[in-house]
């Protein structure tokens, strides 16, 4: 079964403001996860001991980006159902897909994701990767490709080298801007 | 006739053919999308505001771009040779929309445009580059993406063959279209330019997805969208290319429309929302420290030397500009009053009516009561009639001041076209003072020569651009001019103003006769006034003794102030000098 891209973009956009606003309770949040997961399969709910430990790294923004998945998810609760029907271990969604998606994508604030559409798209697309939802319209090719095109991370990076490769090209610039200087200079009297 | 000259003349006659065919199609295009405008200006408009009063478009046969604005007279034109040429006639809307953007948001006024320019040379001080068209497009597509006219947008950028030619910045900026719209790469860039990029940076679309993301998140403050857009742009600068006039093949629309002399004297401060921006910047780290110090800098120097012309020499409207600017300096020290209205004299009589018990008696017009009323019914029915003023504002003071003034324009002061010249300002306090009071100005600019302009004058327009002259040698004080006017003014003698610092002294003490000079002129006029910095109170104590009034101005800087007290002082608004 697939999901709307849409649909799920639509469902953060309207979740974010809240989780923006009142933050994210740890425990409300840890209840809603168990909740959810129960939906799914009481007997995959995870114990106290075993989200203690796979939440141990979470800070404040990861336990507001796991509150902002936890209360999207409903939407999908078909889609995941039907998409584990043959999966021996469905257990692992509330580990993979949303406490280890929360840790992995450190950049993407709250704030940020309420600001920016395609650091939505990525977080939307990341999560329906590991929850094994296929996307409606797409080959998985595509949507590989177009995540990939979307990586935060490799961006910033790619961003943070441009700044340091451009220092050879910033000299005329910065000649230009010395001569500018000395023209200003002239009010110093 | 021989072969060679019928072969020609049959060739200049296909050629005209020619000519005369593709001017046929040209106009047939025009009235087509003349016709076309029509059926889109209303939603056009409609993208920004629901009632917006534009000029219907103009659709012009060439044109430089495919459309272009005037903020002036906030006229939208279309080129219907680029139209055409490039197929666009179904991108309309978009097109008409872009330009409605440009008039209604982005940049919206010449003022603005000027602030963001003075920012842009401060950043990228060349002469003949901007980058604010490219990010003024950049704003108005991302709105008008939203709303549905991404697809014809995209045809109209991806219309264009770009080359190795293409300046790299304007390929940028379509890299960050096709980021902002998810297209695939290359698509407007193209080859040749992906090439170009590619060349420069390998990574350069990671850094369009970046600007894509975050430049609309910087909003609304467009100064620190343009500070972070300038900050990616300006790795992207080659010098070869952008040391020339932009030529973007007329895809990037035109605004026309300079500022004028107020937008730019206004830009010369900055508002609350250049700083807050370039605070940004220093938090967000886009710029290296050095570049957040020249943006810190708010002297006038550093801004001036963002007017157009200023960075090559080329600047003919820098005078005027820096005139208006020193004229908003003199208004903040001179507040001005509210405008009053004057009755003019009253000579006019009004028509007789009955005259009440209460009314003032003065206004019985006893003749016309003895006439018309007769004695007995007169005397206990009188008319009355007052007169009134035929026009307003004709009144005038019996006393106009004049103030002559003689303004020291040595080396030891700044040119007051390229750095903020505290003196030449508390020259312009002391006109405008002049002015407000009624009465007229006339000034004299020395150095080791002088230039005066010695009509009596009521503009302070022209006098405060007389006043931009700029000398820069020794100090000469033209005692010889100050006789002359003396011996000329007779009666009426002015009131004389001299803003000089101590080398007043020197000239003093070279000059045989000047104690008789300055004595006669002191006791010729109202006032012979020396407003001199750092005096030396053994001078002062001399020159007083010659009836000369001497104010002292402690710093070069305290000028301003110091000669709108003294304006205060000798004009105060409508009144007499003070003695």
């Amino acid at each position: 079964m697939t999901v709307e891209l849409d649909a799920v973009m639509h469902g953060f956009r309207r979740a974010l403001p809240s989780v923006e606003r009142h933050g994210a309770n740890v425990l409300l949040t840890r209840a809603r996860l168990c909740d959810f997961q129960r939906s799914l399969g009481p007997a995959d709910c995870p114990k106290p001991h075993e989200l203690d430990e796979a939440s141990r790294d979470l800070d404040s923004e990861g336990w507001r980006r796991l509150d902002l998945l936890v209360g999207v998810a409903p939407l999908l609760t078909k889609a995941i159902q039907r998409s584990h029907e043959l999966d021996p271990e469905p257990g692992q969604i509330w580990r993979d897909a949303f406490v280890g998606l929360a840790l992995d994508m450190p950049l993407h604030t709250i704030v940020l994701l309420r600001e920016s559409h395609p650091r939505r798209e990525e977080l939307a697309r990341n999560w329906l990767l590991r929850l094994g939802i296929p996307i409606d319209g797409e080959t998985p090719e595509r949507s590989l490709e177009r995540l990939e095109r979307l990586d935060y991370a490799r961006l910033m990076a790619a961003a943070d080298a441009a700044r340091d490769a451009a220092d050879d090209r910033l000299q005329y610039l910065r000649k230009l801007q010395e001569k500018a200087d000395l023209y200003a200079a002239r009010d110093k009297y | 006739m021989s072969e060679a000259t019928s072969a020609a003349a049959a060739a200049a006659a296909a050629e005209r053919a020619e000519r005369a065919e593709r001017a046929a199609r040209a106009e047939a295009a025009r009235a087509s999308i003349d016709a076309a405008i029509d059926d889109h200006w209303d939603a056009a408009r409609a993208h920004w505001a629901r009632s917006l009063q534009l000029g219907r478009p103009v659709v012009e046969l060439e044109g430089p771009a495919i459309a272009r604005i005037d903020l002036r007279d906030r006229q939208v034109f279309v080129s219907a040779a680029h139209v055409a040429g490039h197929g666009l006639e179904t991108c309309l809307e978009a097109i008409l929309a872009h330009e409605v953007g440009h008039h209604v948001k982005f940049p919206r006024s010449l003022g603005t445009l000027a602030r963001m320019r003075i920012l842009e040379k401060q950043l990228i001080p060349l002469e003949h580059f901007s980058a604010l068209n490219l990010f003024t497009d950049l704003l108005i597509n991302e709105h008008l993406g939203r709303r549905g006219l991404q697809t014809q947008l995209g045809r109209v950028y991806g219309s264009a063959d770009h080359t190795a030619q293409t300046p790299a910045t304007f390929l940028f900026t379509l890299a960050i279209y096709e980021e902002l719209w998810q297209l695939p790469p290359a698509s407007l860039v193209g080859p040749e330019g992906h090439e170009k990029l590619h060349g420069i940076y390998d990574g350069y679309r990671a850094e369009a997805h970046l600007v894509a993301q975050d430049l609309y998140r910087l909003g609304p403050n467009v100064f620190t969208q343009l500070i972070f857009y300038l900050s990616v742009l300006s790795r992207y600068l080659i010098q070869e290319v952008e040391e020339n006039q932009h030529d973007h093949g007329g895809h990037s629309c035109q605004c026309a429309g300079e500022p004028d002399a107020d937008d730019w004297a206004s830009a010369l401060t900055p508002g609350a929302l250049e700083d807050e921006a370039i605070e940004r910047a220093a938090r967000e780290g886009w710029l290296a420290p050095d570049q957040i110090r020249r943006l810190r800098d708010k002297s006038l120097g550093a801004r001036a030397a963002g007017l157009p012309g200023n960075l090559d020499g080329t600047g003919d409207q820098v005078t005027e500009i820096m005139a208006n600017w020193y004229r908003r300096q003199a208004e903040r020290y001179l507040l001005r009053p509210p405008p009053q209205r004057r009755l003019g004299e009253a000579i006019v009589p009004t028509t007789h009516e009955a005259w009440e018990p209460g009314d003032p008696i003065g206004t019985i017009d006893w003749g016309a009561t003895l006439r018309e009323r007769g004695p007995r019914f007169g005397a206990a029915r009188p008319v009355r009639r007052e007169t009134v003023a035929d026009h307003e504002g004709l009144e005038v003071e019996l006393w106009q001041p004049r103030s002559e003034i003689y303004l020291d324009v040595s080396g030891s002061m700044p040119d007051p076209r390229e750095a903020e010249n505290a003196m030449t300002l508390a020259a312009i306090i002391l006109a405008l003072g002049t002015l407000r009071a009624g009465g007229a100005a006339r000034a004299l600019l020395y150095s080791h020569t002088y230039t005066k302009s010695w009509r009596w004058c009521r503009s302070l327009r022209e006098l405060s651009g007389f006043m931009l002259k700029y000398v820069g040698g020794g100090t000469e004080f033209p005692f010889d001019v100050l006789s002359e006017s003396v011996e000329a003014c007779r009666d009426k003698q002015p009131i004389r103003l001299v803003l000089t610092d101590r080398d007043f002294d020197f000239n003093v003490g070279k000059q045989p006769d000047a104690e008789s000079v300055l004595r006669h002129a002191s006791e010729a006029g109202p006032g012979f006034i020396l407003v001199q910095a750092m005096a030396d109170p053994m001078n002062v104590k001399q020159y007083r003794s010659w009836g000369m009034r001497v104010v002292d101005v402690p710093r070069l800087n305290d000028f301003p102030a110091v000669a709108a007290q003294l304006a205060h002082a000798l004009f105060p608004e409508e009144g007499r000098p003070t003695p």
